[in-house]
C-alpha cells in the first residue's frame, strides 16, 4: 500500500507519501494561501523523493476539513482527480482527527486531547469524545465543564488560547496549529487497509454550518410591479 | 468621519460620496449596501474604488458574485442579487479572503447581515422626491465603525 | 499565467477541457481543436441519478461534487476510460483559470492538473472570455477572419476583434452591468420570472418594441456600452406607470439592449474592416438579437455567423479548443499556475493579459 496524502485545510499546504510501515516523505510549506499554486508541484515533488510514480500509488488520502474553504476545496479536488484517474479508493480524514493523532503521536494521552479548528466569525469546532460540534468557544468550554488537564490543538486553539487555557487545560505548540500531514497519511493508510476507502466521487468537503436558513429579503421586490411599489 | 445621512442628486454625487466614505477605510472592514434595482450602488462602489486607487473598471459583480480589485487596498466587491440561501453566502467564504487585508463591499448587503451584521457599516439607499435624488443612510453596527461616525 | 519553460510543440490531438468559473461544472473532449467528441453540462445531465449522492444547489460547492462525475461522463460519452492504467485517455486536459468566482475557479484547475499529472500529459490554463471566442470556430471551421465578436453573457459584455486562433483586440466592453445581468434584473423586476433572458425574449413577443422609448446610452467615441442606466430607466418608469403592461415593457426594453448592442457591432465591424460577425455568450441566444443581427449583416454584405444554444451558454468544449490552440502556440501552463479571478483580455492587440 503506497498512498499519497494532501493536507490543505489551513494557510499551509503539505503532502506525505506513506505505506504500512510509515511515513515515507513529509514535505510542508507554511507559506499563507497558495494551495492552488503549491499543492501538484508538491505532490510531484514529494512522489520523485520517495522514487515511485503517480502510477504505482495504491490510495488518496484528503483532509476533509473543517478548516479553510478555499484550501479545502483544492485538496479534495486534487484528490478526487488523481484518484479517478488512476481507478484508485480516497480516504477523508477530518482536520480534527489529523489533529487529535498528531498529539497523540507526540506523547499526549488520548482522553486529554481537544482539537480545535477555527471556523471564522466567532466560531469553531472541535471533537471531544469522538463527538465533533461547533460553536462560540463559548459552548465548547461549557461543553467541558469541570474537566482538566486538557490539551487543546489546531488553529482554533490558538486564537482562543486566552479562554481555553487555564483551569482546564493548556495550549499546544505551533507544531500542532495546523493537521500534521504525517498523521493524515498514516490515519489515510490504516482507512484504506481497514476496507474503509471510498469511491473518489463520494469523497466531499465537511462544512460544518448552522441550519440552511432562507435569505430574508427585503428589497430584492420578485413583482414590484403587482405591489403597486 | 463619516455622515449619518446624505442626499445625492446625480450618480456623479453617489460617486463621490463614496470616495469620499472610502478615505475612513480600513483593512477588514465589512460594508454592506442595501437598497433596490437601479439605487445606486455598483456606482457607490465605483466611487469607493476610485478612492482606493483601482485602476481598473468596476462593473457590476451579479453574475460572478465577487470581484477582486488591487488598489491601495485590496477591494473585494460581492452581490448577493442571485442567491437565496445563507449557505450560499457562506460558501462564497467572503471572511476567508478579508483576512488577506482587504475591505468588503457586498451589494444586496441584507443577505449578508447574518455573518457580519455584529461588526459593520449598514449603507441604505432609497428613492428620494426627485427620480435622480437618492437618500442615502449610514448606520454602525458594533464598535468598529462606531469612532468614525459623524457625531448626530 | 506561468508558462512550462518546455517549449516543445504539442503535437497530440485530443484535449479534456474543464470549466467551473460560474455556475456550471463543464467536462468536453475535443480532436483535433474543433472536433466536438463529447460535451457534458452539469445542469443538463441527471448526474444524480446516475450517480447517486446529493447533488447541492449551491454553486462552488456543487463544482466540488460533480467535477469527477462529469469528467467521467464526458470520458464515457466520447468512449474513453477515466481509470485507464498505461497510456492516458486524452493528450491534454485544460481547465478554465479565470475570469470568474475565484472559489469555482480553484476546483476545475485543481482537478485539471491532477488528471494531467496523473495521465502524464501537459496541463493548460484557458481565459474563459477567449473560450468563448473559440465557440463559433467549433461550429464553423471555415470560419473566414477577420471578425468582430460580440460577446454577450450574464457576466460579460465585449466587442472582439479576431483576427485568427489567438490574436484578438478588445474594441469595446460594458462600463457597469453586462447585457445578460439588465436582463435578469429587469426580468425579476417585471414579476417575469429568472433566468430573465428566456423569459423577456417570450414576454417581449406580445409586446410592442416601441411602446416606451428608453434611452440608449452611447459612448461617443468607444465602442463601450452602458446598461446600468436603461436598467434604472425601467425602474423609473414602471414606478411611474404602474398600469403599463409587462410585456410592453420586455418589449422596448429588449429592442433598447438590441439596439445599442447592433450599432456599436456593426459600426466596429465597418471601422475595423472585418469580413465577419460572431455572437457569442448566453444572451447570443435571444431571438431579436439574432433575427436582426442576421438582417443587419445581409443588409452590410458581412457574413453572420450564430452559434447553437448550446454553444452561446457556458461549456467546456470552447475550453478545449481553446486550450488545443494555446498549447500548439505557447505551450503547456506549469503545475504552479494559480486561478485568475480578474483575467482580462485587455491590451489591444494583445492576447491574454491580466485586468
Amino acid at each position: 500500500m503506497r498512498l499519497l496524502a494532501l493536507e490543505s485545510a489551513t494557510g499551509a499546504v503539505a503532502v506525505a507519501v506513506a505505506s504500512e510501515e510509515g511515513v515515507l516523505v513529509e514535505l510542508t510549506v507554511r507559506a499563507a494561501r497558495r494551495h492552488l499554486e503549491l499543492v501538484h508541484p508538491l505532490v510531484a515533488e514529494a512522489l520523485s523523493l520517495a522514487g515511485i510514480t503517480v502510477a504505482e500509488l495504491d490510495g488518496v488520502a484528503a483532509d476533509v476539513g473543517p478548516g479553510l474553504f478555499s484550501g479545502i476545496r483544492v485538496g479534495v479536488s486534487a484528490a478526487k482527480a488523481l484518484a479517478a484517474a488512476r481507478g484508485l479508493e480516497v480516504a477523508g480524514i477530518t482536520s480534527l482527527e489529523a489533529l487529535a493523532h498528531g498529539a497523540v503521536a507526540a506523547g499526549a494521552e488520548p482522553a486529554e486531547v481537544v482539537p480545535v479548528v477555527d471556523l471564522r466569525r466567532g466560531e469553531v469546532a472541535w471533537q471531544v469524545g469522538g463527538e465533533v460540534g461547533h460553536g462560540p468557544v463559548a459552548r465548547l468550554l461549557e461543553e467541558l465543564a469541570g474537566r482538566r488537564g486538557l490539551l487543546f490543538c489546531g488553529d482554533g486553539a490558538r486564537r482562543y488560547a486566552a479562554e481555553l487555557s487555564g483551569r482546564a487545560g493548556r495550549v499546544a505548540g505551533e507544531a500542532l496549529a495546523t493537521p500534521p500531514v504525517a498523521s493524515l497519511s498514516v490515519l489515510g493508510v490504516a482507512a484504506l487497509c481497514g476496507g474503509r476507502g471510498i469511491d473518489p466521487v463520494e469523497l466531499a468537503p465537511l462544512y460544518l454550518r448552522e441550519a440552511d436558513a432562507r435569505i430574508n429579503w427585503t428589497t430584492r421586490h420578485d413583482s414590484p410591479a403587482r405591489r403597486g411599489l | 468621519m463619516i455622515p449619518r445621512t446624505a442626499t445625492t442628486t446625480s450618480p456623479e454625487e453617489t460617486r463621490r460620496l463614496g470616495a469620499s466614505m472610502a478615505a475612513g477605510l480600513e483593512p477588514g472592514d465589512v460594508v454592506l449596501l442595501v437598497g433596490g434595482l437601479g439605487a445606486g450602488k455598483t456606482t457607490f462602489v465605483q466611487g469607493v474604488a476610485e478612492a482606493l486607487e483601482v485602476t481598473d473598471d468596476v462593473t457590476s459583480p451579479t453574475f460572478t458574485l465577487c470581484q477582486i480589485y488591487r488598489g491601495r487596498l485590496t477591494l473585494l466587491h460581492a452581490d448577493l442579487w442571485r442567491l437565496e440561501r445563507l449557505a450560499e453566502v457562506i460558501d462564497l467564504a467572503l471572511d476567508e479572503g478579508l483576512e488577506e487585508g482587504g475591505v468588503l463591499l457586498v451589494e444586496w448587503g441584507e443577505g449578508a447581515e447574518p455573518l457580519f451584521g455584529k461588526d459593520c457599516l449598514v449603507v441604505t439607499f432609497e428613492p428620494g422626491a426627485a427620480q435622480s435624488e437618492r437618500r442615502v443612510t449610514f448606520s454602525a453596527r458594533g464598535e468598529r465603525f462606531a469612532a468614525r461616525m459623524e457625531v448626530a | 499565467m506561468g508558462e512550462s519553460s518546455a517549449g516543445a510543440a504539442f503535437a497530440g490531438r485530443r484535449v479534456l477541457a474543464l470549466e467551473t468559473s460560474c455556475d456550471e461544472t463543464a467536462a468536453a473532449v475535443v480532436d483535433d481543436g474543433h472536433v466536438v467528441v463529447s460535451s457534458v453540462v452539469s445542469s443538463q445531465v441527471d448526474l444524480h441519478a446516475r450517480y447517486g449522492g446529493v447533488v447541492p444547489e449551491v454553486a462552488s460547492r456543487a463544482h466540488t461534487e460533480l467535477i469527477v462525475p462529469v469528467v467521467t461522463e464526458a470520458l464515457a460519452a466520447a468512449g474513453l476510460d477515466a481509470t485507464g492504467r498505461g497510456a492516458g485517455p486524452v493528450d491534454a486536459v485544460a481547465a478554465t483559470v479565470g475570469p470568474g468566482l475565484v472559489g469555482a475557479l480553484l476546483v476545475g484547475v485543481s482537478a485539471a492538473k491532477s488528471y494531467a499529472m496523473a495521465w502524464g500529459v501537459p496541463f493548460v490554463g484557458v481565459n474563459h472570455l477567449e473560450g468563448h471566442l473559440y465557440a463559433s470556430l467549433l461550429e464553423d471551421p471555415e470560419l473566414a477572419y477577420p471578425v468582430v465578436v460580440l460577446l454577450v453573457s450574464g457576466g460579460h459584455t465585449l466587442l472582439v476583434r479576431m483576427g485568427g486562433p489567438g490574436r484578438y483586440a478588445v474594441l469595446g466592453r460594458t462600463k457597469d452591468d453586462a447585457a445578460g445581468e439588465a436582463f435578469d434584473k429587469v426580468s425579476r423586476y417585471l414579476g417575469l420570472g429568472y433566468p430573465g433572458g428566456p423569459a423577456i425574449d417570450k414576454a417581449a413577443e406580445r409586446g410592442e418594441p416601441d411602446a416606451v422609448a428608453f434611452p440608449r446610452a452611447r459612448l461617443p467615441g468607444t465602442f463601450d456600452f452602458s446598461f446600468s442606466g436603461l436598467k434604472t430607466a425601467v425602474v423609473n418608469y414602471v414606478r411611474a406607470h404602474p398600469e403599463v403592461s409587462s410585456e410592453d415593457v420586455a418589449a422596448s426594453f429588449q429592442r433598447a439592449v438590441t439596439d445599442a448592442l447592433l450599432e456599436k457591432t456593426f459600426e466596429a465591424a465597418e471601422a475595423t474592416r472585418a469580413v465577419g460577425l460572431c455572437l457569442a455568450g448566453g444572451v447570443a441566444a435571444n431571438s431579436e438579437l439574432r433575427r436582426r443581427a442576421a438582417e443587419k449583416g445581409e443588409a452590410a454584405g458581412l457574413r453572420v455567423f450564430l452559434p447553437s444554444r448550446a454553444m452561446c451558454t457556458d461549456n467546456a468544449a470552447m475550453i478545449a479548443s481553446a486550450g488545443y490552440f494555446r498549447l500548439r502556440s505557447k505551450g503547456p501552463t506549469a503545475l504552479d499556475a494559480g486561478a485568475e479571478p480578474s483575467l482580462g483580455f485587455n491590451e489591444p492587440g494583445s492576447s491574454l493579459s491580466r485586468s
